[in-house]
């Protein structure tokens, strides 16, 4: 073998090495929240207390306003936890004409493997059988409709994203109340091989009326369990304004690397 | 001419060290004008110490790459350091490459390839230290950018 092909085949072994090293660089500091569940689960919180959904679980009563139409107290969050397999969560929380809260529906759907080895997955959630009775009977003609997203983001050196937790919402607002019809798109993302999820979480305060807001954060390590980290936004709406504030990243990082925290409004 | 001396004829003339070492100065140079949309780029200490390290290994390659005595393998250690320092899921995986590939070739043309190689993966380990030690120097709060 010419010396040549020895340099060029030493050269690819050296490429393969690295590679490999490439893959498996750096065990970091972890945050405990990393230490979540990943089966997926979802919990309604009504009066200050976690319920884990069920279909036709009740959860409580609310008080009628028969002047206004509406039903009052029945303010609740639902918070999703789901690993990468799982592409859509879907809890819908209803009310009974006599203002009974009940869970009436858990969904959970399969996230799409793209031919990469990606996982394309979102997360929602909802209350819509609540709006019918609630929103229409407060929904005014002055009220106006927004749509803002939030979403973290983690940037290597020159500020290519290598992966994300995104969340955005409409909402509407009105003099005295915001509240949101619940459409919900989150998702999690990262760039290429090598990455991974581990989680996609999901949460959404949706009733106001003073304010909405809501919740994604991912887990998200690199192939080989390395370089793990943790990012969260949260977008939310008051009356009057919006906003966004997003989560420490949950880890260090490699040095050039950074997060970012951005926000926008659609209308 | 006895085979040590035709080896070290073979020896190239350095100039894919210059590159190596004008391509990781470059990155860190371009990195640093890139991250100064950050406020707290140059506040960091682990920015800091990774443009330090990147610069002396960048200079020892430079300036050592004509010798043949032992400076070369101080040349080799230097580029491991690099490959290690670059050894990321990021564009900086591209001069950890680089330099990997010139200095290996650099290292297979030495009179003892054992040292030359060890020499290498040595500084290669070396600079993977380097980066975990790097990334304990900050908390997650100040990757906000």
């Amino acid at each position: 073998m010419s010396r040549r092909l020895r340099s060029r085949a030493l050269g690819r072994i050296l490429g393969v090495v690295a590679a490999i090293l490439f893959l498996t660089v750096a065990p970091v500091t972890i945050d405990p929240v990393l230490a979540a569940p990943i089966s997926p689960s979802a919990v309604v919180i009504f009066g200050g207390e976690e319920f884990t959904a069920v279909p036709g679980l009740v959860l409580g009563r609310g008080q009628p306003d028969t002047v206004a139409g509406v039903c009052t107290g029945v303010d609740h969050s639902i918070r999703i936890t789901a690993p990468k397999t799982i592409g859509y969560a879907d809890v819908g929380v209803g009310v009974t004409n006599d203002c009974t809260l009940f869970v009436e529906r858990v969904t959970f759907n399969a996230a799409h493997q793209l031919p990469d080895g990606r996982w394309l997955r979102g997360l929602a959630s909802a209350g819509p059988t609540l709006r019918e009775r609630y929103a229409p009977q407060t929904v005014a003609l002055a009220d106006t409709q927004h749509e803002i997203y939030g979403r973290h983001l983690m940037h290597e050196q020159f500020h290519v994203t290598t992966s994300l937790a995104h969340m955005q919402f409409t909402y509407w607002e009105g003099p005295s109340s915001v509240y949101s019809p619940s459409t919900t798109a989150a998702y999690c993302w990262v760039a290429g091989t090598g990455w991974t999820i581990l989680n996609c979480y999901g949460w959404v305060e949706l009733n106001g009326p003073s304010q909405v807001q809501q919740f994604t954060g991912g887990d998200f390590e690199n192939q080989g369990g390395s370089l793990r980290h943790h990012l969260g936004a949260h977008p939310n709406a008051w009356i009057g304004g919006n906003g966004v504030f997003c989560d420490a990243v949950g880890s260090t990082m490699p040095f050039g690397w950074h997060d970012h925290c951005e926000y926008g409004r659609f209308w | 001419m006895t085979p040590i001396a035709m080896r070290e004829r073979a020896t190239p003339n350095g100039r894919a060290l210059l590159w190596a070492g004008g391509v990781a100065s470059l990155y860190a140079i371009a990195m640093t004008i890139v991250g100064l949309a950050c406020a707290n780029f140059l506040t960091r200490a682990d920015n800091l110490g990774a443009l330090a390290i990147t610069f002396i290994c960048a200079a020892v390659l430079v300036l050592g790459r004509h010798r043949r005595d032992a400076v070369k393998y101080l040349v080799l250690f230097a580029a491991g350091i690099l490959v290690g320092l670059y050894l990321q899921p990021s564009t900086a995986f591209l001069v950890a490459a680089l330099v990997a590939t010139t200095a290996s070739r650099h290292a297979v043309r030495a009179a003892s390839r054992p040292a030359a190689f060890g020499a290498l993966l040595l500084g290669a380990v070396s600079g993977v230290a380097l980066l975990l030690g790097l990334m304990r120097l900050i908390t997650a709060s100040d990757l906000r950018c």
